[in-house]
């Protein structure tokens, strides 16, 4: 943390029989102003750009007040005011076609301005209507999308979409989404093959925001790879589709890249709806661990009897870590022919997939308290002691005496 | 006879002057390279961020599961209000392991009764081997499962970590000192980097200090700086080291350290690892070094990631002794990893690190007080003999104030573009002054603790030995 | 005579959104930034209705409310809660408060002053 060599001496260059050191002593000096010069002129810029930014923040900071102070007087006249057919929902076209006038009432009151301010008004309308698209829905957010259009600001953002710097290209993606235009899709789709994570997130995210669920299995189909972030960012648009995205998924576990499908198989088990069942069961054979992973998650939360088979069988697979998911699936089905399977686990696995076991085997009803019951009893040191915490996580008294036989099955 | 005692020392000196003003040089080029590093990477992140709604990461079911390790030793004061404030963080899914590390006081029984726990049958599987563990417990009340109390023989804090790691059931696990605060987004940032790319594998956060600052139900509720002298010159070296060098370092994947109050880790990879060492005091530094071994030797792609926004409060100390403890500890902890790890010097096996990080710490960071103190020395002993020309030693003096000023100065206005944490304006001017005030004094007082250092490393070492010299007579 | 209503909110899109679309359908409507100036105000003065947001600076709408519960002479007033946090355990919270109705942002502005008009009609009864 420190800057490293403190002060040090140098030596008096007046001791003839020695050495001369009048070269070095003009070198040494040279060296002091050249740093020393640089090292201020740094702190001097890095003071005064601060200073010159804080003030001009500020500055712009109230402008921008201002402006858009009366931005929104002007739009609200044009988002809330009556207009006779007042459902778009009956006739898109002629509620369009109402607003028109208004429209350019907008237009006429930004165009007084002096041709300078214009600009910043035209600016001004843009963040403020940008911002009202994350707080009104229905009829207002129509009235804002067709704004947009109408005043050129979709046509302006697909342009900055081809610019080299990534930010401005997110930006432009997530302003597009915000637009809700169609016309910006197939620009959109070009930025999700994009190098920037950041573009190509907002770009998917854009889509379906503008196109709804019919464009989920087009993206999933188009995408090379997804971030877990990524993820993130479309499960949450996705599982708003309900059992409508469903279909979509099942599609994209076609993608040939991993990651896709085992999103796609993650989503399908959030979403539980067993129409998912025959397609996961389907791939699970043919595809990378990760996925079989994901898989086994998402079947052992739909908890379809349709799966039992391919659990039990993945049950004895060599990974231990199939194992443990395929343990955790059986113990959702609660099915008792996995029962006996997991006993068996229980008994002779890795003390991982034992822990796994236990648990499923806490969660199958009847069958498999006894089938814990009986490992606690003669099972070993380890058996023992994960049959104890399982049964007592169900809510068994472990250290209660106990009648012959079992009172309590 | 005098005249060539004169002319050795002087030879001497001369070459050790020259050896002080090349290195005077290699340091600040290397710092003004590490702060563009840093400032580039710090501009990315921001931009990054204007991309990232946080609330998405809360509300979603595939976000990485964390566990937090909260070790406490004698804490029965104040253990209550930071199991709490950790529950509260905001995550989707977190589970909290407090882990008693055998303390004398009543720390235990506090935490018993106010969470109302009760003793469970879970298994303790002891992955890394650790002391024995007493017991697990859990709550009766539905608004805490998310708390795991574990109760162990005392064995220190890595052993207490240890404990925690094995006991945690999460994917990723976070280690925080009991005494930090942790803001209630700093989870969510921190884990942000695990989303991005799938190759990290240790997340840090920054640090920074709460003296002065006021604090509320276990949150910091308004940013301010402390009225004493001491804890401010640490907020002026806490930003030199975080901002402009871990976020430079965590930018080239060459970040060595991440601090022990505050980092996230791939649970997989710590285990794999063996966890922490508990001979060590520097333990958070040396697992961290041995996570970037561990990958670099088996050839797997990783990333170790600075986010310089998250933030974990902690109490600085607030009198120089305290401090100068702390310090010893920490440059005792920083020799003891370089000297495990020391076969990574100059290996080009080990890349960045090998090649730059490494290097730079032994030589910069371990040895940079050794240099400095010599250079005082030298000068000293110069100034004695005659030989040491004043004003020069002035020029030179002035000059390096000047370089020390710029690079805390620069670490301020980094700070102060970036994050903006401080909102009163006199707390950003007193901290410009500070910064140019540090550098006599308070430096000077740095550089003989950190010497110190290595004199308390080896007796030490000594005193184990003898230790186990009287244990083998027996 | 018209109905008086408060309007807490921080963000001024959306201040501005409701009260255009307020005073349009003919309340009286006043300002407040948070909840610490719409205590203040209503020291002063008396309304028939409060609409606040949740996340505000120095004040939150759910400090406000509880607040308002307190005193005896504002315990009356019903009030509307304007949020972004969409969790069920949230509202529930939010209700159990004594909040009269809850509208999640995004919102639609019609929807908005029906909802108004609704807790209104059912307060005279």
């Amino acid at each position: 943390m420190s800057s490293g060599g403190r002060p040090t001496g140098h030596w008096r260059t007046d001791r003839p029989p020695y050495r001369n050191h009048a070269g070095e002593t003009a070198i040494f000096f040279l060296f002091v102003l050249v740093t020393t010069f640089f090292a201020l002129f740094l702190i001097a810029i890095g003071s005064i750009g601060l200073i010159v930014a804080k003030v001009r923040e500020s500055t712009v900071e109230s402008t921008r007040g201002s402006h858009d102070a009366r931005t929104r007087q002007a739009l609200n006249a044009y988002l809330f005011s009556d207009i006779p057919t007042a459902d778009p929902a009956e006739d898109r076209n002629a509620f369009i076609t109402q607003l028109e006038p208004l429209l350019i009432a907008l237009k006429i009151e930004l165009d007084i301005d002096p041709f300078a301010r214009r600009h910043a008004r035209r600016r001004s309308l843009k963040r403020v209507m940008l911002q009202l698209t994350s707080e009104v829905i229905g009829e207002t957010r129509i009235r804002l999308t067709r704004a947009f259009e109408y005043f050129g600001f979709v046509d302006e953002t697909v342009r900055t979409l081809d610019d080299h710097r990534w930010w401005v290209r997110a930006k432009g993606c997530k302003n597009a989404g915000l637009m809700l235009n169609e016309a910006a899709l197939p620009h959109l789709e070009r930025c999700l093959d994009d190098e920037n994570d950041d573009v190509r997130i907002e770009a998917a995210q854009a889509m379906l925001d503008i196109a709804g669920v019919e464009i989920i299995a087009p993206i999933l189909m188009r995408l090379q790879g997804m971030s877990l972030w990524m993820q993130v960012r479309l499960s949450r648009s996705i599982l708003r589709y309900g059992e409508h995205a469903v279909e979509p998924l099942v599609h994209g576990m076609r993608s040939e890249y991993p990651v896709v499908q085992g999103f796609c198989a993650e989503m399908l088990g959030i979403l539980g709806d067993v129409k998912a069942v025959p397609t996961l069961l389907e791939y699970i054979d043919y595809t990378v661990p990760e996925v079989k992973h994901k898989s086994l998650v998402a079947l052992g939360r739909l908890g379809d009897d349709r799966s039992v088979p391919v659990i039990k069988r993945f049950l004895d697979s060599d990974d231990e870590r199939l194992r443990i998911d395929a343990a955790r699936a059986a113990g959702a089905m609660s099915s008792p022919s996995l029962a006996y399977s997991l006993h068996w686990m229980l008994v002779k696995d890795t003390m991982n997939v034992k822990l796994a076991a236990g648990e499923a085997l806490s969660r199958s009803g009847e069958m498999g308290l006894k089938s814990l019951r009986y490992a606690m009893d003669l099972g070993n040191e380890d058996v023992r002691k994960v049959a104890m915490q399982y049964l007592h996580e169900a809510g068994v008294d472990v250290h209660a005496p106990r009648e012959e036989d079992g009172g309590l099955l | 006879m005098m005249e060539f005692m004169t002319g050795f020392s002087d030879s001497i000196l001369s070459t050790y002057a020259v050896f002080i003003i090349g290195f005077f040089i290699f340091v600040n080029v290397f710092y003004f390279s590490m702060y563009t590093i840093s400032f580039g990477a710090i501009l990315t992140y921001l931009r990054r961020h204007m991309f990232c709604d946080y609330r998405v990461i809360v509300q979603s079911e595939l976000t990485p599961a964390v566990s937090i390790l909260a070790p406490a030793y004698n804490e029965s004061a104040t253990c209550i209000e930071s199991v709490n404030s950790l529950l509260k963080l905001n995550y989707p899914t977190a589970e909290v392991v407090f882990i008693n590390d055998g303390s004398k006081d009543d720390t235990l029984d506090v935490v018993i009764r106010e969470f109302d726990l009760v003793r469970t049958e879970r298994v303790y599987v002891p992955v890394i081997a650790t002391k024995p563990v007493r017991g697990i417990y859990v709550s009766r009340k539905p608004e805490y499962r998310k708390l795991i109390v574990v109760d162990k023989q005392n064995g220190g804090k890595a052993d207490a970590l240890n404990v925690g790691i094995n006991v945690s059931r999460y994917e990723l696990i976070c280690a925080i000192d009991a005494d930090s605060i942790l803001e209630d987004d700093a989870l969510i940032k921190v884990a942000k980097p695990f989303l991005d790319d799938d190759r990290v594998v240790a997340v840090g956060g920054i640090v920074r200090i709460a003296n002065g600052c006021k604090i509320e139900r276990g949150r910091v509720s308004e940013v301010r700086l402390s009225n004493k002298l001491v804890p401010s010159f640490q907020v002026i070296e806490y930003y030199r080291a975080y901002l402009s060098g871990r976020m430079g370092w965590g930018a080239i994947n060459g970040l060595l350290i991440i601090s022990g109050a505050f980092g996230l880790f791939k649970r997989d990879l710590v285990l794999q690892v063996g966890g922490y060492k508990h001979d060590t005091v520097g333990e958070d530094m040396e697992l961290v070094v041995r996570m970037h071994r561990h990958c670099l030797e088996n050839n797997i792609p990783y990333r170790v990631e600075f986010v310089p926004d998250p933030v974990c409060w902690t109490e600085a100390p607030e009198t120089l002794k305290v401090l100068g403890r702390q310090r010893n500890r920490w440059h005792r902890g920083l020799l003891d990893t370089l000297l495990i790890h020391r076969k990574m010097l100059f290996n080009k096996r080990y890349k960045v690190l090998g090649l730059v990080s490494v290097p730079y710490f032994v030589f910069i960071e371990l040895l940079g007080p050794v240099i400095e103190a010599m250079g005082y020395l030298a000068v000293g002993f110069g100034y004695y003999l005659g030989m040491v020309n004043l004003e020069i030693f002035l020029l030179f003096f002035i000059v390096s104030v000047i370089y020390g000023v710029m690079f805390s100065v620069s670490s301020v206005i980094l700070e102060e573009i970036s994050f903006h944490r401080y909102p009163r304006t006199r707390d950003l001017v007193k901290l410009l002054v500070l910064a140019v005030v540090e550098n006599f004094g308070y430096r000077q007082i740095t550089v003989w603790w950190r010497m110190k250092a290595f004199w308390d490393y080896a007796r030490g070492v000594q005193s184990w030995g003898v230790m186990t010299r009287v244990g083998f007579k027996k | 005579m018209a109905n008086r209503i408060l309007v807490v909110e921080d963000d001024s899109n959306i201040e501005q959104l409701v009260t255009f679309k307020l005073k349009n359908s003919g309340f009286e409507v006043f300002n407040a930034r948070n909840g610490k100036e719409a205590l203040d105000f209503l020291q002063k003065n008396s309304v028939d209705l409060v609409v606040t947001d949740v996340m505000m600076p120095v004040m939150g709408g759910k400090e406000l409310v509880m607040e308002l519960k307190k005193d005896p002479k504002t315990r009356s007033i019903p009030t509307v809660m304007l949020t972004s946090r969409t969790l069920e355990k949230e509202i529930v919270e939010g209700f159990e408060l004594g909040v009269e109705d809850y509208i999640k942002k995004p919102f639609s502005p019609q929807e908005f002053i029906v909802r108004i008009k609704t807790v209104l009609a059912r307060r005279k009864t």
